[in-house]
């Protein structure tokens, strides 16, 4: 069941999830997006030419787990905003744990507000992405 | 070059604020609904709505990605060729729907660099686009800030 702007306040932690993106999700999901980035799909060029330890996961597929576990939480509610920094690759086959915590709620133009922390953590419990959101609330 | 040299060139400052050619895409829903499944969509309203190609139901903000070759990235002069995404970021005015028109103009937002961190002296350059839907309504706003460097990345 979506969260309400009336189950909100500051410290609020949003329930977490895992996601564990394959590499056959990767290669759809370049597919898709037509995104053919050889150090998404190539474990060579990953590892001999950017000298990562494999092939990594898109950084706006993470974008997108994170739009997709907002929806989850927040159901039709807009979100605004999503902003990420990307602090760690994150490799194919890898547990990611997506989580977050409200940071604000206040009223804007009229507008119940809420803003978030979000975050993506690897399997070792790094941070692999530090982000923002924003729901505005019907 | 010495590591505490500048890496922005004048060419590179002379390009901030430029924009390219506006670029018309259409939100597709056999895009969509690929996406959907790479990103293990499970909201079955939504996978009712763009099976059925509901035009009216707002798709996630996600479906713009199934534009992303669109969204040409302008050409930095100078700019090293190792480079990894280091931020994205979505403004979102509007709903998304399929079928949608937009328009997409890209513009190169800013320049900045960083001596030291993980792959040492690095470029952080801020791409974005905007697009704006049939009714000439700005929907979103899309930035990516990819950063440049010359050294290996570590992985960490």
């Amino acid at each position: 069941m979506a969260l309400t702007y009336d189950d909100l306040q500051e410290g609020t932690e949003l329930p977490i999830e895992q996601r564990t993106p394959t590499t056959e999700q990767v290669v759809a999901f370049c597919d898709a997006t037509g995104n053919q980035g050889p150090q998404f799909l190539d474990p060579e060029f990953a590892k001999e030419k950017m000298g990562l330890p494999g092939p990594i996961l898109p950084g706006n597929m993470k974008q997108g787990f994170l739009d997709q576990y907002l929806r989850r939480q927040f159901g039709q509610q807009q979100i605004t905003r999503l902003q990420l920094n990307h602090r760690r690759p994150d490799l194919h086959n890898a547990e990611l744990t997506i989580g977050g915590e409200v940071t604000r709620t206040y009223d804007l133009d009229g507008r119940r507000m809420a803003d978030l922390e979000v975050h993506i953590d690897n399997p070792q419990g790094d941070r692999s992405v530090r982000g923002a959101a924003t729901v505005a609330f019907d | 070059m010495s590591d505490d040299e500048s890496l922005i060139t004048p060419a590179m400052e002379a390009a901030i604020g430029s924009e390219g050619e506006p670029r018309v895409v259409t939100i597709d829903k056999e895009l969509v609904q690929r996406l959907m499944h790479a990103l293990g969509e499970d909201d079955a309203d939504l996978i009712a709505a763009v099976e059925s190609g509901d035009t009216s139901y707002p798709v996630p903000t996600y479906a713009l990605l199934t534009t992303s070759t669109s969204q040409r990235q302008l050409t930095v002069p100078d700019a090293p060729e190792r480079a990894l995404m280091a931020a994205d970021a979505w403004e979102v005015k509007a709903d998304i729907h399929l079928g949608d028109t937009m328009t997409i103009v890209p513009r190169l937002a800013d320049i900045s660099e960083r001596i030291g961190g993980r792959v040492g002296h690095s470029l952080f350059i801020n791409h974005e686009w905007v697009y704006t839907n049939q009714d000439d309504v700005e929907v979103a706003r899309v930035r990516r800030t990819v950063t440049h460097f010359k050294a290996r990345h570590t992985g960490e």
